[in-house]
């Protein structure tokens, strides 16, 4: 009796399985996946400065957001079990008292190996069109893997990644609690990029200016916004991100003469593309937090700020800035640094102690390992154009 | 006998509505997995307008950039990201699909997709006119003024101010006349001045603006073909689905 009940009940869960695996919950899934979550980059459409050329971040909180999604995706982020030699994670080059970038010329990924391309910020990178500098990602789902299994980055390879995932009860405890499908690639990328979606910042004075009209900035702050939109930088630095929304070829006003940036032969968006009209286009970063995220350009060739403005207002723009209107947009730009993390960064030293101290630790990691394997300069580069990374 | 068949109706007595509880809850479950089906076949319809609708909106938010009603290239940048997140999802028709019509289904889905990456660098190619243009205006009127404020002669004043007004017109409105007016306002200010600073930027600008301005409200747009492609999907998607 009772047999054949629980063999009736059996068969009850067994309709309910297979139902659920077999009829529309895999394909309705998939369709779900494929669509993916909306893009940010709309965001504050609606409010009156949309328009214009700068509209306010909206606190993340007022994005929709799963706390285990995040939790699991903040794990994810700084565990380094996503390398192949254990040793490097995604926080490994986007720091928060980096202002989520390394401050490296470039990265230094597993055993050592040097990208070609300077790390990006990751906060307000939610904003963006795309992801890495030649925009070979879509969304921040598709860009979280990207790093894995770069060989100059992770290391890894994604079977390897979730193999070693799936022995930490954390994660297949997570995964299975989170995603119908519990832990795949797809899954994975979700994860992290919802962390990285967190890492989204609204409290710079400027924003604060933006959201409330409050007199957040000085008078040398709104001379430096007004020289920034008469020279041309809004130009391309638009938006909700202040970037992060076209492609733009560097030098399209006048070749550059940047030594250190011509010897590295990235030919940005031409690498996916093959058109000869892409050489040298990247896509446009992001100037919120730019301060925090020292050295600038796409390979880091620029240590300085100041030095930044004059040469973009020259390759880009055809002008000789004075030293005026440099120092003003300068002070421009600080005003778009998230108050929290130019705290941290402060305590870091701002650029002059323990800041400098990192980026003098990755420089002599690169130095120790090219001396170590023998590596000549051309070598890696040539390597990391094949390679490329963010 | 008699216990084996006492035995047969308490067996009886309980199979039956553990079977019924099996027909119940398969039924249940059948509702939901309709439900789904049901969910899903309106997505994928939300979907395929969203799609169809895609190029026009982009067109549109192109019209706004160039007559600079709208002075960044988000909006523009997030339908595209709409119609490539809603082409993906297209590849994805409802389980109640018969098998012998979802390959066609996800074959036009997949044209569709690559039709929508391949406005990624249309859209890249105007942005890039745009901002050039934009960028070289903006100098334009920046060097005029730096100029202005260095006492012209009147007639200098007279040309400057000229070239001032096509360069604000063309931005309000890129066509043959107000480029041709702007060209000329270079040409009349460049003869008249010698070799200074402010007039080779000038000129850095006007180069600039020559070769872009025309790029700037061109558009590849329809060669894609995305609305043609979706309506063959959309009647596709009917047909299989028996509509």
């Amino acid at each position: 009796m009772i047999k054949r009940s629980i063999g009736a009940l059996s068969l009850s869960l067994l309709a309910m399985v297979s139902l659920g695996e077999e009829n529309s919950d895999e394909a309705y899934q998939a369709f779900l996946q494929s669509r993916g979550e909306a893009s940010w980059i709309n965001a504050s459409a609606g409010h009156p400065l949309a328009a214009t050329a700068n509209r306010p971040i909206p606190p993340v909180e007022s994005f929709s957001s799963d706390p285990a999604k995040q939790a699991l995706g903040f794990e994810l982020f700084h565990d380094a079990r996503l390398s192949s030699s254990g040793t490097v994670s995604c926080s490994s080059c986007h720091m928060g008292m980096m202002g989520g970038a390394d401050g490296g010329r470039v990265s230094v990924g597993v055993g050592g190996s040097l990208g070609s391309r300077n790390s990006p910020t990751v906060f307000n990178s939610a904003f963006n069109f795309r992801q890495f500098w030649d925009g070979r990602a879509l969304d921040l789902d598709e860009q979280s893997l990207g790093p894995i299994t770069n060989p100059l980055e992770m290391g890894h390879d994604l079977e390897a990644v979730l193999k070693k995932l799936a022995s930490v009860p954390y994660y297949t405890d997570q995964f299975a609690a989170i995603y119908p499908d519990g832990l795949t690639a797809a899954n994975l990328g979700n994860a992290i990029a919802q962390h990285s979606r967190d890492m989204t910042r609204s409290d710079s004075r400027f924003n604060e200016h933006l959201s409330s009209g409050a007199a957040t900035l000085s008078d040398q702050e709104l001379r430096g916004w007004q020289r920034f939109t008469e020279v041309g930088c809004a130009s391309c630095h638009n938006g909700i991100n202040l970037g992060g929304n076209s492609y733009q070829k560097l030098g399209s006003a006048v070749p550059s003469s940047n030594t250190a940036m011509i010897a590295t032969l990235d030919q940005g968006l031409f690498a996916r593309t093959g058109r000869e009209q892409d050489r040298q286009v990247f896509k446009v970063p992001s100037l919120n937090n730019v301060a925090l995220t020292a050295p600038y350009f796409h390979d880091g060739s620029v240590s300085t700020l100041d030095e930044a403005v004059r040469q973009m207002a020259q390759l880009n723009g055809g002008r000789t800035l004075g030293d005026a209107d440099v120092e003003d947009i300068v002070s421009f730009l600080g005003s778009l640094s998230s108050e929290a993390l130019a705290g941290m960064s402060s305590h870091m030293g701002n650029g002059g102690g323990m800041q400098q101290q990192m980026r003098q630790r990755m420089q002599r990691m690169h130095h120790s390992q090219q001396m170590n394997h023998g590596q000549h300069h051309g070598a890696t580069t040539d390597q990391t154009r094949q390679m490329g990374r963010h | 006998m008699i216990r084996l068949n006492s035995k047969s109706k308490q067996s009886r007595a309980w199979f039956l509505p553990a079977l019924l509880f099996t027909f119940l809850s398969t039924y249940l479950l059948a509702t939901q997995a309709s439900a789904e089906s049901g969910d899903h076949h309106q997505a994928y319809l939300d979907a395929l307008d969203i799609v169809s609708a895609a190029e026009s909106r982009i067109d549109e938010e192109m019209i706004r950039i160039s007559n600079g009603t709208v002075a960044h290239y988000d909006f523009l940048q997030h339908e595209h990201i709409e119609l490539l997140r809603h082409a993906s999802a297209l590849r994805h028709p409802p389980i109640a699909m018969p098998a012998s019509e979802r390959d066609a289904v996800i074959a036009q889905a997949d044209a569709i997709l690559i039709a929508a990456k391949s406005l990624e660098l249309v859209i890249a190619d105007y942005l890039r006119a745009q901002a050039q243009l934009n960028s070289a205006i903006s100098n334009t009127l920046d060097l005029i003024a730096t100029r202005t404020e260095q006492s012209p002669t009147g007639s200098e004043l007279k040309q400057l101010q000229g070239m001032a007004d096509a360069a604000k017109d063309i931005r309000r409105d890129n066509t043959d006349e107000t480029r041709e007016d702007l060209y000329a306002a270079f040409d009349k200010v460049a003869a008249q001045n010698g070799e200074q600073t402010w007039l080779r930027e000038l000129l850095v600008q006007e180069s600039l603006i020559r070769g872009n301005a025309i790029a700037a409200t061109a558009s590849q747009l329809a060669m894609a073909g995305i609305p043609a492609l979706a309506e063959e999907l959309r009647l596709m998607y009917g047909a299989a689905m028996g509509e």
